[in-house]
């Protein structure tokens, strides 16, 4: 079924974005994790393996943040995160290797890259059904037209004045009596009958 | 007919579905005239319930007229007002006789798969997951009600949609957590959560009779609307909770505590909430019970501990040896909603309750896909959301 963005859908772009950085970050942690030789010999950082596999795990745990219903603080960790990358894969364009040197000079583009868009996409998401306004004032909706003061145990004591509720009584009256599914009436529609012990208020 | 269907994680669409029908002789249909996003409806959203599937049609606050009945249903007919309570219950089995509507034994028709999940299967219920039957929901131009001779509230002529609304989930939700805590005149009650549930919880608790009701939620605007019903308000984000709720109770802790917030709670604590997010990230556990955890400390020993939010599979680190060892009684369930009807239809007959209160925003049903976001993020204080299928979008 194909996915559709816009007015017709709660999944905007931005979703589709954010979700898209997710994943790759997910594949990418992997990677780092799994193989980190091999983007050490690409990038010219022999010896850092180490260092890349722990990068990994942190990519990883962005990847799993941006996924999540609130983005947001993982988008800016990983923002952070590129800037490490980039400062990382930054030595390589030291090497004495010319294919490692213009590798390396790939990364840090793609470094600053990614940085540019998890920012973009973390101040999209920040936006996220609409803008923030001043806390409402909702003092005035206390669905007690009695008032508070009037209404605190209005219930508890209408109920020990005497019955609270007529259909209520008959229902439990039925179910003493043992008919417990008894024809219903007009008024009786949508209720059952509530037997002897069931607490009701 | 148009619905709003879910396709996945954040993805609600305005689609075009087919019409429902007469499936079962109880069955009716229903024009809906007004449904609302609930809650519970963003576990949904956020892909966090087990058992959905894409193209389900999502809802489960829904009102409207009746069109249609089904043969053997002699309980309704063409032109009642009804609300559809979220629980669908047969009145006939043993659970329902006993009013225990929302673990009807019959009206679940996944009730091997749930079984796997929970142990025993419980009610069907109206779009929420396929371990719940995989009903159609109700946000929606038109919904089949299965087992409609039961499943209904007739609604008295002279109630308004918004005053009726209600009637089918949030509002007995919080009368039923705040019924769960036996509450005392001398009672202060907690509430965890002060959004649709906790908001009648509230009022709840002040009619049946607690002196002090006590609301924690981080959105001032929700706290203005607690405070607007005599409640004590709590921001965790501006003081500790633990401190502030030992200084309102003489650092005996509240008789009463509500979690109203469920399965994805928030902790100042970030450790704790790094901790529960990173687990329910990698499914090691379903849900965050940040809320659970520190009601279970802070409820007076000997209290109650009433569980109204939605949790939905595993949790962890729940400080249960505290629970047990205070002596705490701890009741919880999904809302048994016509057990508790007709005193809540009294209450708002009486002019004693006006649950519309609650109502921030009222869009047509084709804005659907723009609120859920909207109530998501709690923006534009966002704190109720009501969908009308019979108007136009602007």
């Amino acid at each position: 079924m194909a996915w559709k963005y816009g007015s017709d859908s709660s999944l905007t772009a931005s979703d589709a974005l954010v979700r898209g950085i997710g994943l790759f970050a997910l594949g990418l942690g992997a990677a780092e994790l799994i193989a980190p030789g091999r983007f050490a010999r690409m990038f010219g950082l022999e010896g850092k393996e180490s260092l890349l596999r722990a990068y990994g795990v942190r990519e990883i745990g962005s990847a799993i943040g941006t996924l999540s219903t609130d983005p947001v603080p993982a988008l800016w960790a990983r923002a952070a995160g590129d800037v490490m990358d980039l400062a990382t894969v930054a030595l390589g364009t030291r090497s004495d290797d010319a294919e490692k040197r213009r590798n390396a000079w790939i990364g840090v583009g793609a470094a600053a890259g990614f940085a540019a868009l998890d920012a973009f996409a973390a101040t999209l998401m920040a936006k996220r059904g609409g803008e923030r306004p001043a806390p409402a004032d909702y003092s005035d909706r206390s669905g007690l037209p009695k008032g508070v003061e009037a209404s605190r145990g209005w219930y508890r004591e209408k109920r020990e004045k005497g019955p609270a509720v007529a259909s209520r009584d008959a229902r439990k009256d039925r179910a003493h009596s043992g008919d417990a599914d008894p024809a219903r009436t007009e008024t009786d529609a949508g209720q059952a009958p509530v037997p002897a012990g069931v607490s009701i208020g | 007919m148009k619905a709003l269907v879910w396709h996945g994680k954040q993805d609600i669409r305005y689609e075009t579905m087919p019409d429902p029908e007469i499936e079962d002789g109880r069955d009716a249909i229903i024009k809906v005239t007004s449904c609302a996003i609930c809650g519970s409806d963003l576990h949904l959203f956020h892909n966090l319930m087990p058992g959905m599937k894409p193209g389900d049609i999502v809802g489960h606050e829904t009102m409207g007229e009746v069109v249609e009945v089904g043969k053997n249903n002699k309980a309704l007919k063409p032109g009642d007002r009804i609300v559809v309570p979220f629980t669908i219950w047969c009145g006939e089995c043993d659970q329902c006789r006993r009013g225990n509507y929302s673990v009807c034994e019959r009206s679940n028709r996944n009730a091997k798969v749930a079984e796997l999940v929970f142990g025993h299967a419980t009610a069907g219920l109206f779009g929420y997951t396929h371990l719940t039957g995989g009903y159609s929901g109700g946000q929606a131009e038109y919904l089949r009600v299965p087992m409609a001779d039961t499943t209904h509230i007739k609604v008295p002529d002279h109630f308004t949609d918004e005053q009726a609304l209600f009637l089918s989930d949030i509002l007995p939700t919080g009368w039923q957590a705040a019924v769960y805590c036996d509450i005392e005149p001398d009672d202060t009650v907690a509430i965890w959560g002060a959004g649709p549930v906790g908001q009648m919880a509230i009022r709840s608790a002040v009619l049946l009779g607690a002196r002090q009701v006590i609301a924690i939620d981080f959105l001032p605007e929700r706290l203005s609307m607690a405070a607007a019903a005599g409640a004590v308000t709590i921001n965790p984000a501006e003081e500790s909770v633990k401190d502030r709720l030992n200084e309102l109770t003489h650092n005996k802790g509240p008789d009463k505590c509500i979690d109203a917030v469920g399965m994805e709670s928030h902790s100042q604590i970030l450790p704790e909430h790094l901790y529960d997010r990173t687990k329910q990230s990698l499914m090691m556990e379903t849900d965050r019970p940040h809320t659970l955890r520190e009601a279970m400390l802070m409820v007076r020993p000997g209290g109650v501990l009433s569980v109204p939010g939605v949790y939905g599979g595993v949790v962890d680190k729940l400080p249960f040896g505290a629970a047990m060892n205070k002596g705490v009684t701890i009741r919880t369930g999904q809302t048994h909603v016509n057990r508790w009807t007709d005193e809540l239809i009294e209450l708002i007959d009486e002019g004693v309750l006006d649950p519309s209160f609650v109502i921030t925003h009222t869009e047509p049903l084709a804005k659907g896909p723009e609120m859920y976001p909207t109530f998501e993020s709690r923006k534009d204080n966002c704190i109720k959301v009501v969908l009308k299928p019979g108007q136009e979008a602007a």
